[in-house]
């Protein structure tokens, strides 16, 4: 089957992501077909609330990569597919994997050196898409 | 020297499920220092972020969604609204909340531009 792969996490949209942008994909996107798909924004400053009793989650956004028109089995396709935003408005599955995510990482942006290479480096997880796939919390 | 142009321009977070009453809170120009036109201009990082600009107590837009773009505003592009009219330290609020489950961040840029009076 055919798909469009995200060039930075990985996942797979559905065959007809390019032809129907601005119909059922890419709201307030553009004009120009990208992936929707979540990614952390590491670099932001976490403001802190008051009487915060669990960790702040930093911002997400979409990463607006380049998909590319892949051929894939089933198999794969529904292992690493994305989840869309038509079917979570309000994103509570992906905050959730999001939120994995960034507690399994955060502890290395801490420890990471200030340049904007080494962070990204050591937020990378080779093999893992940001957003679908269930994330295990590495110790 | 005189200016006759001013610019906001920012990026807040703003947590799930919440609202920022104004995120121009402190900033230099957020009472008009005259007579202006203004222009502004805001994206979110994700979709769900809904933003209200009101001018001098008075409602110039109620929660309008906002782009989904995740950049700094590009001119022209991301304009939500132009052509406003600040009197002269007339408060600019711009209320920005999130419908979704996970922090999103606002951008934001405001044009002020000072109109000459002719008297």
């Amino acid at each position: 089957m055919y798909a469009y792969r995200c060039a930075r996490t990985g996942l797979y949209f559905p065959s007809d992501y390019v032809e129907q942008w601005g119909r059922k994909y890419g709201h307030g996107l553009g004009p120009t077909p990208v992936s929707e798909a979540l990614v952390n924004d590491y670099h932001f400053p976490v403001v802190h609330q008051k009487n915060e009793g669990d960790p702040v989650m930093v911002p997400v956004g979409v990463c607006r990569a380049q998909v590319d028109l892949v051929e894939i089995s089933e198999e794969e396709y529904n292992s690493k597919r994305a989840i869309l935003q038509t079917e979570d408005p309000k994103m509570q599955q992906r905050a959730r994997i999001m939120w994995a995510r960034q507690m399994a990482n955060s502890q290395k942006v801490r420890n990471a050196n200030p340049g904007m290479e080494s962070v990204a480096a050591a937020i990378e997880v080779p093999g893992k898409p940001a957003v679908s796939e269930p994330v295990t919390v590495e110790e | 020297m005189v200016v006759n142009k001013f610019l906001m321009q920012g990026s807040t977070a703003i947590a799930a499920n919440s609202t920022d009453n104004n995120v121009l809170d402190k900033q230099r120009y957020e009472r008009a220092p005259g007579l202006c036109v203004g222009s502004l201009y805001v994206n979110g990082s994700a979709a769900g972020l809904y933003c209200e600009l009101n001018i001098g107590g008075g409602s110039v837009s109620g929660p309008v969604l906002c782009n989904a773009s995740n950049r700094v505003p590009v001119i022209p592009d991301d304009v939500l609204i132009s052509g406003w009219l600040a009197s002269p330290n007339a408060k600019i609020e711009l209320s920005v909340t999130n419908t979704t489950g996970g922090v999103l961040t606002a951008y934001w840029k405001a044009e002020l531009q000072l109109v000459k009076q002719r008297r």
